[in-house]
């Protein structure tokens, strides 16, 4: 789950981050006020969760409260990335010597957490990687013992501090860490961290993401007005947002996590990594997908019969394919029920409309027998997924 | 010869009462799976499906010698019952459950490493050994494992627990058998990857070739690439990779928690690149698949 | 043409045989995808039926076979 930068500073503050005196606000009035009675420079930022937004226009400084306000109102009127911005963040500003960057995510490949400092900071850190590969120092962290001052050490002095700021910046180090292992994060960044001419050092951006998986033993979220949601990287169709309510009517298995494409070819296909490869094997051979979806982990005939409703009732449906690997756990003859009461109560005759089916493994026995019955043609396990992916795009271009 | 697991090893089933698990024990033991004990805290004294059912892990081992174990415990307990079976000095730990949160995944790597104990998984269907024994759910029925299944010289390693039952049928129908199926685990951390397990392929005697399946995100098959130039790997490696379709559609998860595209991160085209440098030959469709292990094989 | 469910699965219940236990719920109990329905009208006039809409998820597991004392239940498969 994304933060907004709000969010994020409320953690940091709660664990003893420094961050600059930050207001939220939902109106163009209410910055003008805040600006009124900061009686300072300001920075204002849009809230979004998506980054680039300083490219985008989304950060203003202002001088007083009547400038604060029209540049305001231009913020709230942006859409960045798909986002409107509802929240802006009014900052006093500040005046940085030097803007630097710290983050610790996870590196997947030797799976611990790793802490990344730069002396370049304010920009995409991808991107510093890239031009100055020398100017990124990474550190594997043990996840039991956590960032040590030595190591505190070592990364503030590879972001070209000394001295005392170089022992300021270990101990943000030491503490953005225990954000990460407290909060269960993914990421955890501070992007810039700004050295002020004054001598301070105060992390100007704050970008969390905690793990999905781990947000239910958060509860302390809700005493930190963080509200728990789903991230969607995308605003979801109104074809999906049906497809999520059908994998809600109840909790066994899985049939409904669905993306809606402009195709004419429905599919209902096994879950996991055998849905990533049925998907491709039907671009592969040239076929228009008009949704990718997942069913597994045997889920109710009621909700296998939903989300093929909802798939053959999609304007320009041309036929459906329902393909799955070999079954080791989902049902064949549950599948095959679903889908053959959807067709009865859409008054749809099997025999008649344009489906392939593709299935084996746990009772295929009983699935054959329920297709064989409604005369739905079918493919066993004799057949790869590749062959009834290519006849499921055959079957609809010899479509008159 | 097989790896990670044969006929001889004494299986621990810990969550064995839930019904997952209880079906799953049943599974195994129609396959002739040697399962010895299972462990539900606060379940003690019951049997499953003749199994006895303990509180503790140590006990299975003191009494049985259990030396495998698979856990198919809700997420939130998952990093307790891999802790004690680590520190219960068992070799080879298969974890079944997902969504266990990444922090607690690390934390059972980083104790399981200390110990020199094996980690499969998490989110792994299980390991099998045609013709000699099968931990978890892979397969499925006994029925169908035997029809998907057959005794031969393929390994197969698999991110997906359903792709591997899949292609190990798709072998078996064209008559090709297999040596040992890994899934092992949708999950963006998990223990044993490609790399960890090529090795163990390269000093099986009846593994002659190896099938990996593979996704977008992550770094495994980077990871794999890169091990097999460095240790100029002696078995010939064919790997298939499914959702390609996901390189066009960054920042979106698909089928599996850890299949996503992010930042030009992970993508499909990076991974096929990434093993053609390495010598590995990357199958377009599952049927040219085939045919490049019946090459590697003849 | 349209039915809601019942296509593949038929749940019968002996009701003479099944009021012979009072109480059971047995049936209600263990079905995983909760077939049965009881209810407890009045005194002495109690009632188990089968949700029409819910049969064709029976799974065949038969822990209703298994558990009813009266061996009151019948399952066919329409196909």
């Amino acid at each position: 789950m994304k933060l907004y930068e709000y969010e994020s500073k409320i953690i940091f503050k709660k664990e003893g981050i420094p961050i600059p005196e930050s207001y939220l606000a939902s109106t163009p009035d209410e910055v003008e006020k805040i600006v009124e009675n900061l009686k300072k420079e300001v920075a204002i930022k849009a809230q979004i969760l998506a980054t680039g937004r300083g490219k985008a226009g989304g950060i203003s400084f202002a001088k007083n409260p009547k400038e604060a306000k029209q540049l305001a109102r231009k913020i709230f009127s942006l859409k960045i990335k798909g986002f409107e911005v509802r929240k802006v963040l009014v900052e006093e500003r500040l005046f940085p010597s030097a803007e630097l960057f710290l983050g610790i995510t996870y590196d997947l490949s030797q799976k611990t957490p790793v802490v990344i400092s730069s002396s370049l900071g304010g920009i995409d850190i991808n991107e510093i990687a890239k031009k100055y590969p020398e100017k990124v120092f990474t550190l594997p962290v043990n996840m039991v013992w956590g960032i040590q001052n030595y190591q505190g050490k070592l990364l503030a002095k590879n972001m070209g501090l000394k001295s005392k700021d170089m022992f300021k910046a270990a101990g943000i180090a030491v503490k953005l860490f225990n954000i990460f292992k407290k909060y269960d994060c993914d990421l955890a960044e501070i992007n810039p961290l700004i050295l002020t001419q004054d001598g301070k050092l105060i992390a100007a951006d704050a970008h969390l993401e905690l793990e999905q998986e781990a947000l239910y033993r958060h509860k302390e979220l809700e005493q930190l007005e963080i509200p728990i949601r789903k991230d969607s990287p995308r605003i979801p169709t109104k074809f999906e947002i049906e497809a999520e309510k059908i994998d809600k009517i109840d909790h066994r298995g899985v049939a409904g996590r669905v993306v809606e494409f402009d195709g004419n070819l429905g599919l209902l296909i096994g879950g996991g990594g055998a849905s990533l490869t049925i998907f491709d094997a039907i671009r592969y051979h040239g076929g228009k997908p008009a949704n990718y979806c997942e069913i597994g982990g045997n889920p109710t005939v009621k909700k296998v019969k939903e989300l093929t409703k909802l798939i053959l009732k999609k304007p320009g449906i041309k036929g459906l394919a329902v393909i799955t690997n070999v079954l080791n756990n989902t049902r064949v003859d549950l599948v095959a029920r679903g889908v053959i009461l959807a067709m009865n109560e859409l008054d749809i005759k099997p025999s008649e409309y344009p489906i392939l089916f593709r299935s084996a493994g746990a009772y295929e026995e009983d699935g054959y027998r329920i297709l064989k019955k409604y005369k739905i043609k079918y493919m066993d396990r004799s057949y790869s997924i590749d062959q009834a992916a290519k006849a499921a795009v055959e079957m609809i271009s010899n479509l008159k | 010869m097989s790896i990670l697991i044969d006929e001889k090893i004494r299986v621990l089933v810990q969550g064995i009462t839930g019904r997952e698990a209880a079906l799953f024990t049943k599974y195994m033991l129609d396959y002739s799976t040697n399962v010895v004990g299972g462990v539900t805290p606060g379940k003690g004294g019951q049997t499953i499906h003749g199994i006895p059912v303990f509180d503790c892990v140590s006990d299975v081992v003191k009494e049985f010698g259990a030396n495998t174990s698979i856990i198919s415990v809700p997420a939130a307990f998952a990093k307790d019952a891999a802790l004690e079976a680590i520190d219960s000095n068992i070799e080879l730990i298969v974890i079944f459950t997902e969504r266990i949160p990444k922090k607690d995944v690390v934390l059972i790597l980083d104790f399981a490493e200390q110990k020199g104990t094996k980690v499969i998984g998490p989110n792994s269907l299980g390991i099998i050994s045609p013709g000699k024994s099968k931990v978890g759910a892979i397969g499925g029925p006994q029925i169908e494992t035997k029809k998907s299944y057959m005794i031969g010289p393929v390994g197969i390693a698999s991110t997906s627990g359903g792709m591997t039952t899949e292609l190990a049928n798709l072998l078996t129908s064209n008559e090709i058998g297999q040596s040992t199926c890994i899934s092992v685990g949708g999950d963006p951390i998990v223990g044993m990857t490609f790399r960890e397990l090529l090795p163990l392929f390269e000093k099986d005697i009846q593994t002659k070739t190896i099938v990996l399946f593979c996704e977008p995100g992550g770094t495994q098959e980077e990871d794999a690439a890169r091990y097999i130039i460095e240790y100029s790997y002696s078995k010939p490696v064919i790997a298939f990779i499914g959702g390609r379709f996901v390189d066009d559609m960054p920042g979106m998860r698909f089928g599996h928690a850890g299949v996503i595209v992010q930042k030009g991160k992970g993508t499909a085209k990076g991974k096929i690149e990434a093993f053609k440098r390495a010598g590995i030959l990357v199958a377009d469709t599952l049927t040219q698949l085939v045919d490049y292990v019946k090459e590697s094989l003849s | 043409m349209v039915k809601i469910m019942g296509m593949f699965v038929k749940v019968e219940i002996n009701n003479s045989k099944c009021k012979k236990v009072k109480n059971c719920k047995i049936c209600e109990e263990v079905c995983p995808v909760e077939i049965f329905k009881f209810e407890n009208l009045e005194e002495n006039n109690e009632i188990i039926s089968v949700i029409e809409e819910n049969e064709d998820e029976c799974i065949f597991c038969n822990l209703c076979l298994e558990k009813c004392l009266q061996k009151a239940i019948t399952i066919k498969k329409l196909y």
